[in-house]
């Protein structure tokens, strides 16, 4: 088994609807593909602005993929197959 | 009885602009710039923050193309200086490339950017915000609705915040994504299009002022240049380019020149003569001079190139004489380095002839030469202001225009005059047979069918002639 984690920042724009339903997404995924090798670091833009500044993220919901390579995803990851295969997993 | 409520204005301390927009943007309300790529757009942006960084207003830029480091380069390239004003917090610059694979799956909005502005705003006391290429983060919503909304939000987020906004949008091509720009143009309040259009050669930026709600504006396509300290309008179009209809034929002095486009040149019309050198401008201009002074005409040659002894001299050999006429006092002849003094005294000089002589037409011996009195912008300055007032008053102007190359008919002005030019002749050398032979092509004449051919244009000791077609 590959043992490669992904580290995820997801940015959130407080408790707004779409950005719970990404969390709700990205963790599900996360739960059913790459469990006990990921990390999640969520980003309120609405309170780190200055985070999403240096991600250069102007939109939320939005996550980024650092490792094991930089993918960028905007929106609810409403489709799940699309986002496996935007994350190479 | 009514009460007019004064719109606020917000100065841009661009060169004219203010000018054109009465007063300047509207304060705390949004404008958008739409123009094609290379118009400009940035650069209105930036020194729009830059001169009122100057005055000790702060102003964020954020773009959504360009590099930063890209636009400090190109803000440096003009002289303005942004890195002390970054840091002194007066502008804040940055940039928010959009990874063109980024993914899109689902909705999501623009809190983020809006969050990141709003934190700016309030730590720097922002007033004035620039947002250069906002169609590349509307491009992500693929959705017309979704996109309409978003710019609502915006548009009312900055209202809401008293910011003065200048949105750039790149122009659509073909309706590719036409939608957001019909809505920004209802959204906003002053929208201005930019463009840099080609007549033949010759490109001239050019703005127009949409609408501007609740306010006036100059209505007239005005020109400008990009050049040290920054961008020039030309808000005198205002007087000058309420044109005064093209008059009657003019003949060229060469008959069959006159064939080629009519008749003639016309009356209180701008005409450019361009090609490199040896091409026979000077000729051209000439024997258009000895005609004009031979109907009892009086013509005003100014020249920047040679002296009246040269001049005199040279046409002799094509046998143009343009001796009697200055003796009868029907030619003016206004020599001067362009590098004697400045554009504006240059102008003066001109108009002081121009009243005492009133001549009936005005030949300008070269707009390449006029370069030579500083900046390219101050060479546009004194043909644009020259040339408008000759139209003003009826009188017929001819520009030669001497080109760099050889071959190159790239550049034919590379002073954007070309707005002001009714008629371009095109001269060039070819080599045919080992032979250098001269050619001329009428380019473009408003208001005239002509042909759209290279002919044989002939300067001999036996004569000048204009022959046969080229294929």
């Amino acid at each position: 088994m590959n043992a490669v984690e992904y580290r995820f920042q997801l940015f959130i724009a407080g408790d707004e609807p779409n950005s719970r339903l990404a969390e709700q997404n990205l963790r599900a995924l996360c739960q059913e593909h790459l469990a006990d090798r990921h990390r999640i670091e969520v980003v309120d833009v609405l309170h780190d602005c200055e985070v999403a500044l240096a991600a250069q993220i102007m939109v939320a919901p939005a996550v980024v993929l650092t490792t094991p390579r930089q993918v960028t995803l905007f929106g609810t990851l409403a489709d799940q197959a699309k986002v496996l295969a935007a994350l190479g997993v | 009885m009514s009460t007019v409520i004064h719109l606020s204005k917000y100065r841009t301390r661009i060169e004219g602009l203010d000018q054109i927009l009465q007063g300047g943007f509207p304060e705390g309300r949004t404008t958008v710039i739409i123009g094609g790529p290379g118009t400009g757009k940035s650069l209105f942006g930036l020194e729009f923050l830059y001169r009122g960084a100057l005055a000790d207003t702060p102003g964020i830029f954020i773009s959504f193309e360009e590099r930063a480091s890209a636009l400090r380069d190109n803000a440096a390239t003009l002289g303005w200086q942004l890195a002390p004003l970054e840091a002194s917090g007066k502008i804040f610059l940055f940039e928010s490339r959009i990874d063109p694979k980024a993914v899109v799956t689902g909705e999501f909005g623009i809190q983020a950017f809006l969050a990141i502005l709003d934190h700016k705003i309030k730590a720097m006391g922002a007033r004035c915000v620039v947002i250069d290429a906002l169609d590349v983060l509307m491009r992500l919503i693929s959705d017309a609705r979704r996109e309409q909304d978003e710019l609502l939000a915006l548009h009312q987020w900055l209202a809401e915040r008293d910011i003065t906004a200048l949105l750039t949008v790149k122009a659509p091509r073909d309706g590719d994504h036409a939608r957001h720009y019909e809505f920004l143009d209802y959204l906003a309040d002053c929208v201005i299009h930019l463009d840099n259009r080609m007549l033949g050669q010759l490109s001239t930026r050019r703005l127009r002022v949409i609408k501007y709600r609740g306010s006036g504006f100059g209505s007239n396509e005005y020109p400008f240049v990009i050049d040290v300290p920054g961008i020039t309008l030309l808000p005198i179009s205002d007087v000058g380019l309420a044109h005064q209809a093209l008059g009657e034929r003019v003949p060229t002095g060469l008959p069959a020149l006159d064939d080629l486009i009519g008749g003639g040149f016309r009356r209180a019309s701008s005409v450019l003569i361009t090609g490199s050198t040896g091409t026979g401008k000077t000729t051209l201009s000439s024997l258009f001079t000895q005609a004009a002074c031979a109907r009892g005409e009086k013509v005003l040659y100014i020249n920047f190139e040679e002296s009246e002894a040269a001049l005199l001299s040279t046409m002799r050999s094509p046998g143009i004489d343009l001796g009697p006429a200055l003796a009868a006092g029907m030619l003016t002849m206004l020599t001067a380095m362009p590098e004697a003094m400045g554009a504006e005294q240059h102008l003066y000089r001109a108009m002081a002839v121009i009243r005492q002589e009133r001549p009936s037409a005005v030949v300008i011996e070269s707009a390449s030469a006029c370069k030579r009195m500083g900046t390219e912008q101050a060479a546009f300055e004194y043909l644009m202001r020259l040339i408008n007032i000759c139209k003003e008053m009826g009188i017929t102007v001819v520009t030669t225009n001497q080109t760099a190359g050889f071959q190159n008919l790239d550049e034919i002005s590379g002073i954007g005059i070309s707005s002001l030019v009714d008629a371009v002749i095109v001269l060039r050398l070819v080599e045919e047979a080992g032979d250098l032979q001269r050619k001329l092509l009428v380019m473009k004449a408003r208001g005239t069918s002509h042909s759209h051919r290279y002919h044989d244009f002939l300067i001999t000791d036996q004569g000048i002639a204009v022959v046969g077609e080229v294929a």
